[in-house]
């Protein structure tokens, strides 16, 4: 007995000397992964939640003038929401538009510095690809979007001086965040872009994934902010070429005419790049923002857009066409009607009316009753062409977070739009080229970060 | 797949239990045979009142025993002479000298107030006389545990011992304190709060209702460091170490039985000051009138509305005259819903208990079988059964190698009940005037998220019925959940030399839960699920059914196992005036859960089917037209943790008077990305004790006993994000359904460990004739580098706004006094008295978090660890109050003056938060016990007062946007300000259109809403009658019968609200009416 007491011991001694290591290498929970091969890695890319889902900024429409807010529903509102439409912000700090972009970017920075240590071979090549064509198609996406709200409107004279974004491209919450200028945004955006086209495919997965097809698209959505109008073109035309379709409003089976709150499926036949709005409670929710009337009064009787975008309450509209299966939730992806409206600005611009027109009533046609005989819109002038693609767009692409870059390339070009609220009788009006134009950056982010404020 | 598991494991399962049943059976049989002889034998008996208390029969060199049931013991004795030492619980230990070995002893105990130092105190690990104990323990006793009533065993410690404390609504939610204890205070801000929890020497990882509080003898509760360094990391919060009933040696079968019926009155719904339903409708009826509703219901015209709005709603519209809305709307006006649900969904609780325990046992063998039930219907109609078989078994196999078993098998079934009050609204509003009965007594329907105008239409009849009707839903809305638990534990000790002994240790614990939710097909739920994704073909009439018709029903299969294996040695050498009492080992824990849940629609259990669901594609719902997927409750979970460790205490006495102990461990665990550098821990402690009053120079008469004792050690926390690499979690995407992984959070390789550290000083004393014995001590607990949110840059990540880091260092210190006197003893009358005292304070001594260290974030939430430096742990501070103005707004403080600018008002609080108040400490400073117990012949009646003292609530007052928003009403509504004058005799402001949150908070943060929350508590009067020898002729013994009155509520309290300052927001615990029986034969 002793002696089987005395080897048992030893046995304990050699297991706590060898074992001890092997016994706790076992994995403690079979979900949880330190993310390392391609897998991993895509899966980073794939968490749509933190990337494309509601992520992508709304104070930009929230401070835009397609909408208003009844009296009524002002006084319902916060006082940080009051604020917001106001134009003049109480302390914006924790949760808001920079957060969600940034986490965003961390997703795709992690993933491309994962990736230098994944060896690509001939096996893996087309997955490895992906997921740096990915990584770097996101981080431009979100990059441009916090450029237009954040930074002033690209200026080719001074985007040299112009402060643009704090352009993160690593990991490391260590690393100090400093704001580059407008041009560094834009070079690096582009660039980045450009490189992920021969990396991706030309379709696909899922279209919450990039495709050369989006990439194209983002591509032509920069230049056209930028004012290279024939870049622009350039872009749509190649965007274009992966996918055309336009939906026939009086027949796609993603239009649902007759319901009050969705309209629109999710995921049609016209998205590219499936993207969504953060923040549901920012001031042009549609359960009190009511579309301008004078906007509303430029849809004619037989456009369908009136019933598939609209519903009316109490002789007001209220918008719930957006390309997302929800009233809720604002559509800030790309789509076909988009590219066509870019191809059609940049041809006016550049003096290609017909062209123009001819993209603008291929649109048109699509969102015209057919019962009712459709008459195409024509332009003589240059002026009169980019004038009538510029109402149609605004009329096309309501409430997807274009119309603030909108107003500030325009003001660029001496449209000279000073935009108001009304609220509580008082008129407040925002000049054209305003300051406030570049949105404040979140308080917290000033105090914790020493970066300069707008 | 996973339900073939679950068969194996349950065979499995069922197997092993068979197995060591049988083993044990055998092993005790065996044993019993195998008598020695050969020694002289000392016999004897002992007489006590209370025979349940362990009595403890020790001689110097032969061990220890223990009595039989009639008293007798008998014991052998290897060298003479010896010395025979009695010993018990509350009695005077007795000491006898033997001399021929053959001496037999007729021992009568006499009562002590309190005698510690012959308890033998269960460290889990060893057990060890309280004297040779240089740590903080308290011990309670099963006469202590028996007080109060009730089935969950943490429960029953309360009140019955110093140093722990019940955190009364700091706990909701908080899943660092899931047991809602503390031991100590507090030693860190986010770490784990909970005391660890010890059967039998093992971790207990189950759920401490499986445990039957009659199957416990006796509770240690280990407060100081020396018992984190014995239990490690875990044990930073003190450790409670259970230790179940066993057989004893040299015993007759005896039969032990118990019963016990707790009937609870019903919860005082009323307590809480409410909203009329009159004031509520009215005040409906002006947001009605202002437009309120108009945009919501042009909005979202289908989301229901209060029974109240849809009859303006429908006055307005003409299809109701107004003599029957007045009608209809004065019936709402007296319709309460406290009143509503007390009739409808409210009875008494009543929970029984039974038990039923054989014991016995032969010179080297005792077993010990028992069965309990437990059975409670809830005040909501909850209805639960327990069972619990606890078979234990000690052998000794030969002089040297000794067995020990134990099985304790827990099924446990329960069944859900009746809504509880608060559960019911409409369209997301507190309504007060709900009635779940029309007036001819019929089930009336509750509009829960739509509107009957819409329900009744949406399928134009071709739809199943779309109506909530809370009166008798319940009855088709079933949730069972079936436990069944085994804990095994075996250890086996081999005595190699005659001071030194090994001991090898398993213990297996399995849990499987089952949680079947079954909504039949005539539940809301399941009548909900169909119609929401049925489609209606209006030209046809045809109703497609994306989900079928039937129940629905869900299933979640919980399986949770957990191994120890123990290698230890233990060394106890005298020599000469020297003592070394020392163990050393080693252990490996492994802990085990999967999980797995599945739903199942168009479900009937008979006969039984079900039908398969598209889960993938969106369907257009018919009232709202949202397009949404089917509800999938699908999900897997495997987690296994792994831990090793070693450790090692030592304690040396000199002279039986000087002691001095020390203790190491370190663990190590496979807990996900923690770098293998980080895996080990040491921690350590020391003790030291002197017997002051062994000292030759010691002549204080009137204290014959006194020691000192100290003891100081380390612990320690690690966070498990601490990692170098970032963590993902792999998950499905709804909307792509690609597999994703989340970070969830950043990779902070610069974490440190938290570090605690506890002094522990203390005096054990008795006074002549143990009149006055007890404890006092004094600790100071410090906790540095301790984590804590601290804000950053987070355009780094954004996926938080604040990252875990070192950021803080805090300091709690402390005194404890457990006193026992013996107040009167006048022939067979005595009365003694109880008091445990606690006094426990915590302050953040350093915090670093730029911009969110002020009294700003004391506001209101007075139930999280909030750190700012100099202030304690709980703490409240409110807005400086300077009454309401002429217009009945509530006016704080700005630059000094009283103000109504609310923004500025809260922009100067956030910033140099001078119109401020630091109130004070949010959890007691003070608090204890006070138990008188008073002993006439067989009966005796003990009283329990609890106190505590020094501390804050919050009342709620009314929020007006909350009001709006929610629908939720507050009894201000009242009180509030109404015309000019006002001012002078309320402070409850008056409401506006449209609210003001800002000015809503100026309110219900000010330092009026705070109230002193000291109070004084009737914890219990328990009245207990022994029968004497009469029943014994019957072969009846130790018959005892008692009954008992608890919780009785607040007697003072400081504050004159009427409310329970203890719960604010909640329900006060109902009393209670306890009686019951136990006795032998």
């Amino acid at each position: 007995m002793k002696n089987y007491f005395s080897k048992l011991l030893l046995v304990l001694c050699i297991f706590a000397c060898c074992g001890c290591k092997k016994y706790l290498e076992l994995k403690s929970n079979s979900k949880l992964v330190t993310p390392h091969n391609l897998k991993d890695i895509q899966g980073i890319l794939d968490d749509g939640e933190k990337i494309n889902l509601r992520t992508t900024p709304a104070l930009g429409e929230s401070s835009a003038d397609d909408y208003f807010i009844l009296p009524a529903s002002y006084g319902t509102l916060s006082l940080f929401t009051q604020s917001l439409y106001r134009w003049a912000p109480e302390d914006i700090r924790w949760g808001n538009d920079w957060n969600l972009a940034y986490q965003a970017i961390f997703n795709a920075n992690l993933s491309l510095e994962l990736l230098q240590k994944v060896e690509r071979n001939s096996s893996n090549a087309q997955s490895w690809d992906n997921v740096k064509g990915s990584a770097l198609f996101y981080r431009s996406f979100h990059f441009l979007n916090l450029v237009i709200q954040y930074g002033k409107v690209y200026n080719e004279s001074t985007a040299e001086r112009d402060m643009g974004i704090v352009l993160r491209t690593a990991s490391d919450f260590n690393i100090p965040s400093t704001r580059s200028t407008v041009r560094e945004t834009f070079v690096q955006l582009i660039s980045d872009l450009e490189a992920s086209i021969p990396l991706l495919p030309d379709y696909p997965l899922h279209k919450m994934r990039p495709s050369k097809g989006a990439v194209h698209a983002l591509l032509a959505r920069a230049y056209l902010y930028m004012g290279k109008y024939e870049l622009a073109r350039i872009a749509a035309n190649e965007a274009l070429k992966f996918n055309q379709t336009l939906m026939d409003y009086n027949a796609d089976p993603s239009i649902v005419p007759a319901s009050t709150s969705v309209s629109v499926r999710k995921l049609n036949s016209e998205t590219i790049f499936y993207a969504e709005q953060g923040l549901s409670t920012i001031a042009h929710g549609i359960t009190r923002a009511r579309i301008d009337t004078n906007l509303m009064a430029s849809y004619l009787p037989a456009d369908l857009r009136r019933n598939v975008f609209f519903n009316f309450i109490s002789g007001y509209a209220q918008f719930k066409g957006s390309y997302t299966g929800s009233s809720g939730i604002f559509f800030s992806g790309l789509a076909t009607d988009e590219l066509y409206l870019i191809r059609a600005e940049s041809n006016a611009y550049v003096g290609e009316v017909d062209m123009a027109m001819n993209d603008l009533n291929e649109l048109l046609k699509k969102r015209w009753n057919k019962s009712v005989p459709f008459s195409p819109i024509t332009a003589s002038t240059k002026a009169e062409a980019l004038e009538k693609v510029r109402t149609e767009r605004r009329k096309e692409l309501l409430m997807r977070g274009l119309r603030w870059m909108d107003l500030k390339r325009y003001n660029r070009e001496g449209a000279n739009i000073t935009i108001y609220r009304k609220i509580n009788g008082q008129l407040i009006t925002l000049q054209p080229n305003a300051a406030y134009y570049a949105l404040p950056i979140p308080n917290d982010i000033i105090e914790q970060s020493g970066i300069p404020q707008n | 797949m996973r339900s073939t598991n679950a068969g194996i494991y349950t065979k499995r399962w069922n197997i092993l239990l068979i197995t060591t049943g049988l083993l044990l059976m055998l092993l005790s049989v065996l044993s019993v045979s195998a008598q020695q002889g050969g020694q002289s034998i000392v016999k004897g008996s002992i007489e006590m009142a209370d025979s349940t208390i362990v009595v403890n029969i020790s001689t110097k060199y032969n061990g220890s025993t223990r009595p039989g049931a009639n008293g007798r013991f008998s014991i052998a004795i290897k060298r003479l002479p010896d010395t025979l030492t009695i010993s018990a619980l509350g009695y005077k230990r007795q000491v006898f000298a033997i001399l021929t070995g053959k001496e037999s002893f007729n021992i009568s105990m006499n009562a002590a107030a309190f005698e510690l130092a012959d308890v033998e105190i269960n460290t889990g690990y060893q057990l060890q006389k309280a004297n040779e104990i240089n740590g903080s323990v308290s011990v309670i006793s099963s006469a202590q545990l028996n007080a109060r009533g009730g089935s969950n065993i943490l429960e029953r410690l309360l009140g019955q011992s110093s140093g722990i404390v019940n955190n009364v609504g700091k706990s909701i939610g908080n899943v660092m304190n899931k047991t809602g204890l503390s031991v100590r205070g507090l030693g860190t801000f986010n770490g784990p709060l909970d005391p660890l929890i010890v059967l039998d020497g093992f971790i207990y990882e189950g759920d401490i209702n499986n445990i039957n509080p009659n199957d416990i003898e006796q509770v240690s509760i280990l407060k100081d460091a020396s018992a984190a360094s014995i239990w490690g990391a875990r044990a930073g919060n003190g450790v409670i170490v259970l230790t179940s009933k066993k057989g004893k040696f040299n015993q007759k079968l005896e039969v032990n039985f118990a019963g016990s019926f707790l009937v609870r009155s019903l919860p005082d719904l009323y307590l809480q000051p409410n909203m009329s339903s009159s004031d509520y409708i009215d005040f409906e009826k002006s947001l009605f009138d202002r437009g309120y509703y108009d945009s919501r219901i042009s909005s979202t015209p289908y989301l229901a509305l209060s029974p109240a709005v849809e009859l303006f709603l429908k006055r307005r519209s003409g299809t109701i005259t107004a003599s029957q809305a007045d009608a209809a709307i004065s019936a709402l006006k007296q319709t309460d819903s406290r009143k509503s649900y007390l009739d409808e969904f409210y009875r008494n609780a009543i929970t029984a208990q039974y038990s039923f325990g054989i014991t016995g046992g032969s010179q080297n063998a005792s077993y010990l079988l028992s069965a309990s039930f437990d059975n409670t219907r809830s005040e909501t109609y909850v209805a639960s059964d327990k069972i619990n078989i606890n078979f234990s078994n000690t052998i000794r196999l030969n002089d040297r190698l000794s067995l020990n078993t134990k099985v304790y098998f827990t099924t446990l079934n329960s069944a859900s009940g009746r809504p509880s009050y608060g559960s019911l609204n409409t369209g997301g509003r507190d309504v007060p005037y709900l009635s779940f009965r029309n007036a001819d007594g019929s089930p009336a329907s509750l509009d829960l998220t739509y509107r009957s105008v819409y329900t009744d239409t949406a399928g134009t009849g071709k739809f199943l019925d779309w109506k909530y009707y809370p009166a008798t839903d319940y009855q088709h809305s079933i949730s069972k959940t079936s436990r069944e638990e085994i804990f095994f534990s075996g250890a086996l000790s081999y005595k190699i030399l005659s001071f030194l002994n090994a001991t090898v240790a398993y213990q297996y614990q399995r849990q499987n839960d089952k949680i079947n939710s079954t909504s039949d097909e005539f539940s809301y739920a399941a009548r909900n699920a169909v119609n929401s994704f049925s489609r209606l073909n209006r030209t046809t009439g045809i109703v497609t059914y994306n989900i079928p018709q039937g129940g629905t029903n869900f299933l979640n299969q919980i399986w949770s196992s957990s191994y120890t294996l123990r290698g230890q040695l233990d060394l106890d050498k005298r020599f000469g005036r020297h003592k070394i009492n020392a163990i050393a080992g080693l252990e490996m824990r492994d802990n085990h859960a999967q999980s797995n849940a599945t739903i199942r629609y168009g479900y009937y259990a008979d006969p039984l089917s079900y039908t398969d669901v598209d889960f993938v594609n969106y369907y257009e719902h018919p009232i709202t037209s949202n397009l949404t997927k089917i509800l999938s409750g699908n999900a897997l979970d495997n987690t296994q943790y792994r831990f090793i460790s070693r450790y090692a205490n030592a304690s040396y006495t000199y002279w039986d008077k000087y002691s001095l102990s020390a203790s190491v461990r370190s663990d190590g665990s496979n807990i996900f990305g923690a770098s293998t550098n980080d895996k080990w821990k040491p921690l350590w402690s020391a003790g030291l004790g002197w017997l002051v009053s062994g000292e030759d120079f010691y002549k204080v008469d009137w204290m014959p006993r006194l020691k000192l004792k100290a003891s100081f050690g380390y612990s320690g926390n690690v966070d498990v994000t601490r990692t170098a690499s970032a963590i993902g979690a792999y998950s499905v995407n709804n909307t792509s359904l690609l597999p994703y992984t989340r970070i969830a959070s950043i990779n902070n390789p610069s974490l440190r460990w938290e570090q605690l550290s506890q002094l522990s000083i203390g005096a054990d004393f008795s006074f002549k004739n143990d009149r006055l014995t007890g404890t006092v001590s004094y600790f100071s607990k410090r906790g540095s580098d301790l984590y804590g949110p601290a804000l950053y840059d987070y355009t780094a990540w954004g996926g938080s706004s604040t990252l875990i880091r070192n950021v803080a260092d805090m300091k709690g210190s402390g005194f404890e006094a457990d006193l026992h006197s013996i107040n009167l003893i006048a022939g067979s009358f005595t009365w003694t008295t109880d008091l445990f005292f606690n006094y426990n304070q915590s302050k953040t001594v350093k915090y670093y978090s730029p911009g969110n260290s002020g009294l700003f974030t004391l506001i209101g939430g007075s139930n999280t660890i909030t750190p700012v430096v100099g202030l304690p742990l709980y703490a409240v501070a409110a807005y400086r109050w300077a009454g309401l103005d002429n217009s009945g707004n509530p006016m704080g403080y700005l630059n000094g003056q009283p103000s109504i600018d609310y923004n500025a008002i809260v922009r100067e609080a956030n910033t140099t938060g001078t119109n401020l108040t630091f109130i004070g400490s949010a959890v007691p400073l003070y608090y204890g016990s006070f138990i008188n117990t008073f002993r006439l012949k067989q009966f005796s009646l003990s009283v329990n007062f609890s106190y505590k003292a020094g501390y804050y609530a919050r009342r709620e007052g009314i929020s007006y946007a909350s009001l709006v928003l929610n629908g939720r009403g507050n009894g201000d509504y009242q009180a509030r300000w109404q015309k000019p004058g006002d001012e002078q005799s309320t402070n409850v402001p008056s409401f506006t259109y449209p609210v003001n949150a800002a000015r809503d908070g100026i309110y219900t943060n000010s330092e009026i809403n705070i109230i002193k929350a000291d109070n004084i508590r009737l914890d219990y009067l328990n009245l207990n009658y022994k029968f004497s020898g009469k029943l014994r002729s019957l072969g009846l013994k130790n018959i005892e019968c008692y009954a008992g009155l608890q919780n009785l509520g607040i007697i003072w309290k400081a504050s004159r609200e009427r409310i329970d300052p203890d719960y604010v927001s909640s329900l006060t615990p109902p009393k209670y009416l306890l009686f019951g029986l136990r006795g032998g034969f």
